[in-house]
């Protein structure tokens, strides 16, 4: 049954909001350790409600466990989920492609790069803001080289931006892969690595929530003011700027806040892939390609899907996690494929 | 009433000029064809009067003001830039691009009021594409494509239309449609200025005629003025034979120019 | 020519600096906002007084001031070379969490006592919260978050140096952890054993025989200077053909540097079971079968078990190398 746009339109938000709150649950209450039902509550309610909830019923474990392990983790997977998402639109809408998202464009990569010199140099130490303002800086540097390489004339074809994605990622991740070899002692190397290229949200906390979460709402907040100019420039830049958007001016912004939403999420869950080409996508299919849904819901449903992907990456193979970027990747390279495959028939007139 | 003319006009791009010297004057109610062969710059000429492409040398000026000087949301109240095609890699539907033309008219956060909605409506009706208004615009055939870019265009309220080759990919039929509705919107007051290919359109629609070659204008005025045999050979070099059509539309016959007689 | 509806760039690089700064001094109510470090090399964790009665102090390898203020009833080791510090040490029924190679056949000197007791793994914060245990032992390499974290829950963490670089930081770590563990009773007798056995070694070559030069290769890295095997090396009354060669820490090294330095002995290593088919794929290459080493028989290939550990189970590496080195002892 054709359900009407506008019907999705209502029915689609509400959807998205419950599976947030409900993926939201679960990650807080599914972990390594059982933890009563009811213990946790009584910690969550402990921290937000302090004056209606008693220190003497929560065991200090029990404390630990849910406030500084599960429910910061949760919100970083929540954040880290919107702001991929809410990234791989807006360079959809950049690039006029349904393909682009921040790995495919190499623009997490740049993220990762940014991070590890910060990292490596030391400098992360000084400042715990250092990390996500130096992935910020690594992932909008490729965001503008990718752009510039793969845009002519107001196009982007298919081909030379995943060339050019590819091509880019590979040296920027080759970089990044060198400069930790040479700083750590052979056994860390790999771990390290692993995370950085893999992504992973273990051992997350509020640090992680602090670095992360301001910024990605600034960049999220900034989008949802271009929605409208994105509806137009998506149909080419000359007729968006016939009709009034200053385009160039929007491009930079948009760029700007694509990067920093990657940066941020790169920063503190290294590079998870996937996560900005499915949920636009899908979102799309019931709210249509207008921004000023499209942007939000990306935003919800990116969450709760990380959510969801994280409790599966530690609830798979107890008791080791797996890296949160395979178990996306495991949902997203076949998607990519058959995208890329719909592609090549809509291609022709 | 609205105006717009180029003064001077001259663009160039890495060290090419695509256009110089160009000065052409757009009036409310009448419909200017810019005419000349592939690659002669009316494209350009288009864009540079609708404020997108900077003048390397004179200017272009809307009610005696230098476009240079206005913000886009104000050139786009005023003139609208209709291309020849758009990018389809989303599904947005017919009300909602056309939806689009209203843009420069509303605040960043300002819904869509009970006027844009109207005017998006008559738009659709005008340019007879109200039938699939709410269809995504990549299931559209080329004809309706182009009439939905003209709705949008329409939805603007702008007093000056700039169309860019609106009969390129077109039928005989969805042709003549399109070039009926610019002739009354010109009626309406509108100025207008179609860059054509298809001169024979020209006899039958414009009032005034400009013929481009290699970024020169080489000739402007009505059409027996400008569409000379002298002209056509020099432009397009074809010999060039007038025929009269049954209601009294001149027609041009062309023939490829041989080294001495017919 | 900016319309009136739009952010300029730098209102948006400013909005994000001001975010960016007002985190930066929001830290002054925070606390400082903490993020993984690495740990790099850093001095040796000590006790301040050798004071047996409680409660106990000592400092760690971070500066961190610990206060044992009872005996130690349930320990908990982060890392493979630590789990073989405390099995050593302590009743093997009060070690309640181990790292995941004690129970690595290929590597641990502990796997049995583990595979009988089975504490848990330490790699996740939650099960070690969990645990609770009076006391968790973390090596130089331990992630800060996940010892922060476990700070937080109320267990003392307490890390240890553990990139020995000398026999004699081995023999130290031997006494201090007795001393935090309340196993300071074997501690003695342990500590006793290793130095034991280094005398041993010392005294098995023979007077007037030239030091054996001695390269150690595994996984394509060597030894250089500065580290445990080289201080073996010469406790053995060997010469460290990587420190010769200005080698320090672990470095990569390819077989034609090893044919060029032409060591007198190759020692390496390989999981349990392997060293044979290690020792022919060590043969095989041809750089490495034209040293003197190869040519007189000398490439040895320890099980992980005996050459990897940096724990008091060193000793059998020093009795196993001074034996091929030396031949048996008179009388031994």
């Amino acid at each position: 049954m054709e359900l009407p746009r506008e019907h999705k339109r209502i029915i689609f938000p509400g959807v998205v909001i419950l599976l947030l709150l409900g993926s939201a649950l679960a990650g807080i209450t599914i972990g390594s350790t059982d933890v009563a039902l009811k213990a946790t509550f009584r910690v969550v309610g402990l921290k937000l409600f302090p004056f209606w909830f008693s220190a003497n019923d929560v065991s200090r474990a029990d404390e630990v466990i849910v406030w500084l392990i599960r429910v910061p983790r949760t919100i970083v997977a929540a954040f880290v989920g919107a702001g991929l998402a809410m990234a791989g639109a807006l360079m959809q809408g950049l690039f006029r492609n349904s393909l682009a998202e921040p790995n495919v464009v190499g623009v997490a990569s740049g993220a990762v790069l940014g991070a590890v010199i910060v990292f490596i140099s030391g400098i992360a130490v000084t400042s715990a803001i250092a990390l996500p303002l130096a992935a910020f800086c690594g992932a909008l540097l490729a965001l503008m080289l990718v752009y510039s390489l793969a845009t002519r004339g107001g196009t982007t074809p298919v081909s030379t931006l995943l060339l050019s994605g590819i091509a880019l990622a590979a040296l920027l991740q080759a970089i990044s892969s060198l400069l930790i070899s040479f700083s750590i002692i052979n056994w860390q190397i790999a771990q390290e690595i692993l995370f950085w290229m893999m992504g992973g949200l273990d051992s997350r906390t509020w640090t992680h929530v602090w670095i992360s979460a301001p910024f990605i709402t600034l960049a999220m907040l900034v989008s949802l003011y271009y929605a409208r100019d994105l509806d137009l420039l998506v149909l080419g830049e000359e007729p968006a700027a016939a009709l009034g958007v200053e385009v160039e001016s929007s491009k930079r912004v948009i760029i700007v806040a694509a990067a920093l939403m990657t940066g941020s999420a790169v920063a503190v869950a290294g590079a998870v892939g996937f996560v900005g080409l499915i949920v636009p996508h899908v979102v799309r299919l019931f709210v249509g390609p207008g921004h000023r849904a499209l942007l939000p819901m990306s935003a919800l449903t990116g969450g709760a899907f990380l959510i969801l992907c994280d409790l599966l990456a530690r609830t798979i193979h107890p008791p080791t996690e797996i890296r949160l970027g395979i178990i996306t990747a495991t949902f997203g390279a076949p998607f990519f494929l058959f995208l890329l495959l719909r592609n090549r028939e809509v291609s022709r007139p | 009433m609205s105006s717009l003319a180029a003064i001077g006009l001259g663009i160039q791009r890495s060290d090419r000029w695509i256009l110089r010297d160009v000065s052409l004057e757009l009036c409310p109610g009448i419909v200017l064809a810019v005419v000349g062969p592939n690659g002669s710059g009316k494209s350009t000429l288009l864009r540079s009067m609708a404020g997108l492409w900077r003048a390397t040398e004179g200017r272009v000026v809307l009610d005696e003001r230098n476009v240079r000087d206005l913000g886009r949301i104000e050139i786009a109240k005023k003139i609208s830039y209709v291309p020849q095609e758009i990018r389809l890699e989303f599904d947005f539907s017919v009300r909602e691009i056309v939806l689009m033309g209203r843009y420069a008219h509303r605040g960043r956060f300002e819904r869509e009021t009970r006027e844009d909605l109207r005017v998006t409506d008559e738009a659709l009706v005008r340019a007879d594409v109200m039938h699939v208004a709410d269809r995504p615009v990549t299931g559209l055939s080329g004809g309706e494509r182009q009439r939905v870019l003209i709705a949008r265009s329409l939805a603007t309220r702008a007093p000056i239309l700039l169309l860019d080759e609106p009969t390129a990919n077109l039928d005989v039929d969805h042709s003549l449609d399109v070039l009926e509705l610019c002739r009354s919107l010109a009626d309406d007051g509108h100025a207008v200025a179609i860059a054509t290919h298809d001169l024979n359109a020209v006899q039958r629609f414009a009032d005034r005629v400009a013929l481009i070659d290699a970024g020169r204008l080489i000739s402007v005025g009505t059409r027996e003025t400008v569409l000379t045999a002298g002209n056509l050979e020099r432009a397009f070099r074809v010999r060039s034979e007038t025929l009269v059509g049954s209601d009294g539309t001149p027609l041009l016959l062309f023939h490829r120019k041989t080294a001495g007689g017919n | 020519m900016v319309g009136r509806n739009t952010l300029s760039i730098a209102g948006v690089l400013g909005m994000i600096a001001g975010v960016a700064v007002a985190l930066h001094f929001a830290q002054a109510y925070t606390g400082p906002l903490e993020i993984p470090r690495t740990i790099g090399p850093y001095g040796t964790a000590n006790f301040t007084t050798g004071d047996t009665a409680y409660p106990r102090r000592a400092i760690d390898a971070e500066g961190y001031r610990i206060k044992i203020s009872r005996p130690v009833k349930t320990i908990g080791s982060q890392s493979w070379s630590i789990d073989e510090f405390v099995y050593s040490l302590v009743p093997p029924q009060s070690v309640v969490a181990v790292s995941e190679n004690a129970y690595d056949r290929r590597y641990s000197n502990v796997y049995e006592w583990a595979e009988k007791f089975r504490p848990a793994i330490t790699a996740n914060p939650e099960v070690v919260l969990k645990l609770n245990p009076d006391l968790l032992l973390v090596s130089s390499t331990g992630r800060s978050d996940f010892t922060d974290l476990v700070k937080n829950g109320g267990i003392p963490v307490f890390r240890l140096f553990t990139a020995f670089t000398s026999l004699d930081e081995v023999g130290r770590t031997i006494l201090l952890v007795g001393y935090l563990t309340g196993g300071e009773v074997a501690a003695q007798r342990v500590h006793e054993e290793f130095q034991q056995a280094i005398q041993r070694a010392k005294k098995r070559r023979p007077a007037g025989a030239v030091a054996p030069r001695i390269l150690g290769y595994t996984a394509g890295y060597s030894y250089g200077g500065q580290t445990l095997f080289d201080d073996i090396v010469r406790a053995a009354g060997g010469t460290n053909v990587g420190a010769e060669n200005g080698l320090r820490g672990y470095e990569a090294v390819n077989t034609e540097q090893i044919l060029h330095w032409n060591p007198e002995w190759i020692i390496s290593s390989a999981a349990q079971g392997q060293p044979d088919s290690v020792l022919r794929r060590l043969m095989e290459d041809p750089a490495i079968a034209l040293t003197t080493a190869a040519r007189k028989g000398q490439v040895l290939v320890l099980e992980n078990n005996v050459f990897l550990p940096m724990s008091p189970f060193t000793r059998l590496f020093l009795d196993v190398l001074s034996e091929a080195l030396y031949g048996t002892a008179p009388g031994a």
